[in-house]
């Protein structure tokens, strides 16, 4: 296996996780929370706004910009 | 000298800051542009600036009635008239049509990075300016440890494919960043309206949850 295939798959894997981990969590009485969740959890603080926002911001701008 | 300390130790106890300057030096070695490396380290400096507010109102109060704050500082504005502008149905439409007209630019072109770096200030400076609602949101420690491990794990993977290019400004096809992968994607007009409104509807899900 090239690299190049090494490196696609951990991306795939690690993608493939986290739909795992939304999955479990979207079962009832699921003891892990929903991606929504964290989120909400993390933008209840002004520094976690912060942090969210200039992550997004910086998305945008590393991607598109 | 003392106060000043206080305060600097509030913001190096805060991981969002922490997380906000180490990305922006990987982005400034990475070969990033200085617009992008200034939004993450202006997120910094708004966390120690909301630290320092912190800091003055929890003088304030204690000298008049000695009452201990919660880590949040005042509001300067209320958020409701903004949320209540952006769930409106005529501003998805002029979103659209912005990121149609958007995408007619190349990525990394000037018209883009201004336009994506005056919406991002605006975003942030309006997290900054606004209080979260005070909505008791319940996550147990073991969430977060199985969410924040998945996220650890893209940005190791992401760090570990940027380490293995020739020059950390270099890009590499043996060793690809996400960056890499998705570069013939918005080289095209579709993935850059694409990529826009996805980006638009990210940001627009965010402000609806905060």
């Amino acid at each position: 296996m090239t690299t190049h295939a090494l490196t696609l798959t951990g991306y795939v894997v690690i993608a493939l996780l986290g739909v795992t981990i939304e999955i479990i969590a979207r079962r009832p009485d699921s003891a892990v929370p929903r991606l929504d969740t964290v989120l909400r959890w993390v933008l209840r603080t002004r520094s976690g706004r912060i942090g969210v926002f200039a992550a997004w911001a910086w998305m945008g701008l590393h991607f598109l910009g | 000298m003392s106060l000043v300390m206080n305060r600097l130790l509030m913001v190096l106890r805060d991981p969002v800051a922490w997380i906000l300057v180490i990305a922006g030096v990987v982005e400034l070695l990475s070969g990033g542009t200085a617009a992008r490396g200034a939004i993450l380290f202006a997120g910094a400096g708004l966390i120690l600036a909301d630290r320092i507010r912190v800091g003055r109102a929890r003088v304030r109060a204690g000298a008049a009635i000695g009452t201990v704050l919660p880590s949040d500082p005042p509001p300067l504005m209320s958020p409701a008239p903004l949320r209540a502008a952006v769930e409106r149905r005529v501003w998805v439409g002029a979103a659209l049509a912005a990121c149609l007209l958007a995408a007619l630019f190349g990525v990394h072109t000037m018209p883009l990075t201004a336009v994506t770096g005056l919406v991002g200030i605006l975003v942030v400076g309006w997290a900054w300016l606004t209080q979260p609602d005070a909505e008791d949101v319940d996550v147990s420690g073991r969430g977060l440890l199985i969410w924040g491990a998945a996220l650890l794990m893209l940005g190791l993977w992401e760090l570990t494919a940027l380490l293995g290019q020739p020059t950390l400004a270099e890009s590499s096809y043996e060793s690809p960043t996400i960056s890499y992968l998705l570069d013939p994607v918005f080289a095209t007009y579709a993935g850059r309206v694409v990529g826009f409104v996805l980006w638009a509807a990210a940001g627009r899900s965010l402000i609806r949850r905060s």
